[in-house]
C-alpha cells in the first residue's frame, strides 16, 4: 500500500496494489458540493455497490462496508439542504465518529484543488481526511504534500486529471 | 429663493430615494435569485449524472446572468451615489471614488455571504474606466454609463465559467467552480472555454464600439456646436453690414430726395417773385411733377412690391447719375443703350441691382493700369438685356457659382450686393449671370421682360 510518503508524481494516476475498502459503500457529501455526485457517477460507472445520501447519518451506516466522504464546502448547497454550515459541520463530525464506532474505513475524496481553497472546505478537510483511512486528491492540491499536515498520517492517492479517477478509485475497492 | 431652497430639497430627497430603493433591491438580490441558484446546482447534478453538456451551458448562462446583475446593481448604486453627491469633484476622482465605493461594497457583500470575485471585479473596474476615459464621459448621461458598463460586466461574467481564467483567480465562487469541476469531469473544458469567449468578445467588442462611437459623437457635437458659433457670429456680421447698407441706402435716397426739393424750392422761389400770372400753371405743373417724383422715390424705397412703368433710358440715367461717372481714373461707357424699351418694375430697386453690380466692377478694376467699365442695354426677343463689363482681374470659373452666396465676395467687399441684385430680378421675373475670365475681366448679364401695354 502506498503511504503519504510515497505516492506517485503528480501527473500519473495511482493504482493501489490491493483494496483497502470492500462494497457495499456509502456516498456522502461534507460540504454538500455538486462534486459528491461525480463521485457517485463514478462509482455507478464502475459498477461498486452503493448507496448515495448527500447528508448521510448514523442511521444510514447500515449494511454498508465503506464510506466515501467527498468535501467541499457549498453554501448554495447547504441551502438547497436547508442547513447552515455548523450543522453540516456536526453531522459529518458525528457521522465519523459512527463510522469509527463500527470501525468502518473511510475514504476522503477532494476534487477541488485550488478553486475550493476556502476556510470552511479546509475546516472540513481536517475533520474528514485527518479521520479517514484513504484520502483520494483530484487535482492541485499543495496543500497535501506538506508532511506536517494534520493528515499526513493518513494514505494519499492523487490523480491529477479528473477524467483519469476511474482507475484509481476502482483499485480502493477491487 | 424660498422656492429654489424647497426644489433643491425636492431633488436631494429623490436622489436619496433612489439609492435607498437600488440599495434595497441589492440587499434583496440573493432571495430573489436564491431559486435561480438552487437551479444551477439542480442543472449541474444532471449534467453529471447524463453526461450532458447542454445542461452545463445552461447552468453557466444562469449564474454568470445573476453574477453581472449583482454587479451591475452595485455599480449603478456607485455611479448614482458620485453623481448626486460628488458633483464639485474632478472627473477622474468621481470615477475613482465610483471603482473604490464599488469594490468596498463587493468586499463587504463577500462578508456578508454573497457570491463576489474580487478579482474579476477589479479587472470590470479598470476596463470600464478605460472605456468610459477613451469615450471622455463626464457622467452626465447615465443611459451611456449604463450602456457601457452592462456590456462589460456581462461580458466578463463569462470568465467566471471558463476554465482556463481558474489560473488567474476568476471563478473562484461556490457555482462557476462546480461547474468547471464538472465540465472537467465530462471533457467539457475546452466547450466551456470557447462558448465563454464566444459570448464575452462579442460583448467587448460592442463595449468598445460604444465607447469609440460616443467619443466619435461628442467629438462631432463639439464641431456642430463650433460651426454654430461661427455661423452665429458670420449672421451677426453679416447684419451689421446689411444695416450699414440700409443705412447707405437711406442715404442716397435723403440725396435723392434734395433733387426735387430743389427743383420746388427753385419753382416756388421764381412763383414768388414772378409778376406773370401766365407762368404760374407751367410752375405749378413742373411743381406738381417734383413731388410726384419724390413720392416715386419713397415709393419705391418704402415697398418692395411697388411697380410703376419706366423705360430703359430713365432706368440707365437714373443709375448713372449714382455711379462716379466722372472718375477720371475710371472710362465708363454707357453709350449702346437702347433707351425706348419700357419696364414694368421698382425703379429704385432696379437701380440697385446694377448699382451694386458697377460697384462691383469699380472695385475688381481698382489694380488695373486702364480701368474700364460698359453697359449697354439692347433688346432680346422680349426682354430686355443689361450686361456690365469690366476689364477686371476675373474670377476663377469654380468660384463663379459662389458669387451670388450671401457673403462670399470674388473681389473683397461685403459680399451683399450680388445676392441682393439676384433676389431684386428674380422679384422681377429677370434674370442674372456671369460671364468671367481670368486675367481678362468679367460680364454681369442681366435680363428684365419688357413690359408690353
Amino acid at each position: 500500500m502506498l503511504s503519504s510518503k510515497d505516492e506517485s508524481t503528480h501527473s500519473q494516476p495511482t493504482y493501489l496494489s490491493q483494496p483497502i475498502a470492500s462494497e457495499k459503500l456509502l456516498i456522502t457529501s461534507a460540504g454538500q458540493s455538486t462534486d459528491t455526485y461525480i463521485i457517485k457517477d463514478v462509482a455507478n460507472d464502475l459498477l461498486l455497490e452503493n448507496i448515495f445520501i448527500p447528508n448521510a447519518e448514523a442511521t444510514d451506516l447500515e449494511d454498508v462496508n465503506s464510506v466515501v466522504i467527498v468535501v467541499a464546502h457549498s453554501q448554495i448547497g447547504e441551502t438547497l439542504n436547508d442547513m447552515d454550515f455548523d450543522t453540516e459541520y456536526l453531522r459529518v463530525q458525528t457521522l465519523i465518529e459512527d463510522i469509527k464506532n463500527k470501525d468502518l474505513p473511510i475514504i476522503g475524496v477532494y476534487i477541488g484543488g485550488q478553486m475550493r481553497n476556502n476556510e470552511k472546505t479546509n475546516q472540513l478537510l481536517d475533520l474528514v481526511f485527518s479521520s479517514s483511512s484513504y484520502n483520494f486528491i483530484i487535482g492541485e492540491s499543495n496543500q497535501f504534500s506538506d508532511n506536517d499536515s494534520e493528515f499526513s498520517h493518513v494514505p494519499l492517492i492523487y490523480v491529477d486529471d479528473i477524467k483519469q479517477i476511474k482507475g484509481p478509485f476502482s483499485s480502493l475497492f477491487r | 429663493m424660498l422656492n429654489r431652497n424647497f426644489n433643491k430639497t425636492k431633488y436631494f430627497s429623490l436622489e436619496v430615494l433612489i439609492l435607498i430603493l437600488i440599495g434595497i433591491f441589492y440587499l434583496t438580490l440573493p432571495n430573489l435569485l436564491k431559486q435561480s441558484w438552487f437551479s444551477v446546482v439542480v442543472w449541474i447534478r444532471e449534467a453529471i449524472h447524463s453526461g450532458d453538456g447542454a445542461k452545463l451551458f445552461l447552468a453557466s448562462t444562469s449564474v454568470n446572468f445573476t453574477y453581472a446583475l449583482l454587479s451591475f446593481t452595485t455599480y449603478l448604486w456607485s455611479l448614482l451615489l458620485v453623481k448626486f453627491f460628488f458633483t464639485n469633484i474632478g472627473n477622474s476622482n468621481r470615477r475613482l471614488l465610483i471603482i473604490a465605493t464599488y469594490l468596498i461594497i463587493r468586499i463587504i457583500s463577500r462578508y456578508l455571504g454573497y457570491p463576489v470575485e474580487v478579482m474579476l471585479d477589479f479587472v470590470s473596474m479598470i476596463i470600464i474606466l478605460l472605456l468610459t476615459k477613451y469615450a471622455n464621459m463626464n457622467l452626465d448621461r447615465i443611459s451611456t454609463e449604463v450602456i457601457i458598463s452592462l456590456q462589460v460586466l456581462i461580458a466578463l461574467q463569462w470568465t467566471n465559467t471558463m476554465p482556463a481564467m481558474s489560473a488567474v483567480f476568476i471563478g473562484q465562487t461556490d457555482l462557476p467552480v462546480s461547474i468547471k469541476i464538472s465540465g472537467a469531469y465530462l471533457d467539457n473544458t475546452l466547450v466551456q472555454n470557447m462558448i465563454s469567449l464566444a459570448f464575452m468578445v462579442p460583448l467587448l467588442l460592442s463595449a468598445t464600439m460604444t465607447s469609440m462611437r460616443i467619443r466619435a459623437n461628442k467629438r462631432m457635437v463639439a464641431i456642430y456646436e463650433e460651426n454654430m458659433q461661427k455661423a452665429k457670429e458670420l449672421k451677426d456680421a453679416q447684419t451689421k453690414i446689411m444695416e450699414n447698407r440700409v443705412y447707405k441706402e437711406v442715404n442716397a435716397m435723403a440725396h435723392d430726395l434734395k433733387t426735387p426739393l430743389v427743383t420746388i424750392r427753385g419753382l416756388n422761389s421764381m412763383l414768388m417773385l414772378s409778376k406773370d400770372m401766365n407762368k404760374l400753371i407751367p410752375y405749378s405743373e413742373r411743381i406738381e411733377n417734383a413731388v410726384e417724383k419724390m413720392s416715386e422715390l419713397i415709393s419705391g424705397f418704402l415697398y418692395g412690391s411697388h411697380r410703376q412703368k419706366i423705360t430703359s433710358g430713365e432706368l440707365i440715367n437714373y443709375v448713372r447719375a449714382q455711379v462716379p461717372i466722372d472718375n477720371e481714373l475710371i472710362n465708363f461707357d454707357f453709350t449702346d443703350i437702347n433707351e425706348n424699351l419700357s419696364i414694368c418694375g421698382n425703379k429704385i430697386r432696379l437701380s440697385r441691382a446694377i448699382i451694386n453690380i458697377i460697384e462691383n466692377a469699380i472695385i475688381a478694376t481698382g489694380n488695373q493700369d486702364t480701368r474700364s467699365i460698359s453697359l449697354n442695354c439692347v433688346r432680346v426677343n422680349n426682354d430686355i438685356k443689361i450686361t456690365i463689363m469690366d476689364n477686371g482681374k476675373g474670377v476663377e470659373y469654380d468660384k463663379i457659382s459662389h458669387l451670388f452666396d450671401i457673403g462670399y465676395s470674388g473681389v473683397g467687399s461685403t459680399g451683399l450686393g450680388l445676392p441682393f441684385a439676384k433676389q431684386i430680378l428674380e422679384e422681377h421675373d429677370g434674370s442674372i449671370h456671369i460671364e468671367s475670365e481670368l486675367g481678362l475681366g468679367t460680364s454681369v448679364i442681366i435680363t428684365v421682360p419688357i413690359y408690353e401695354e
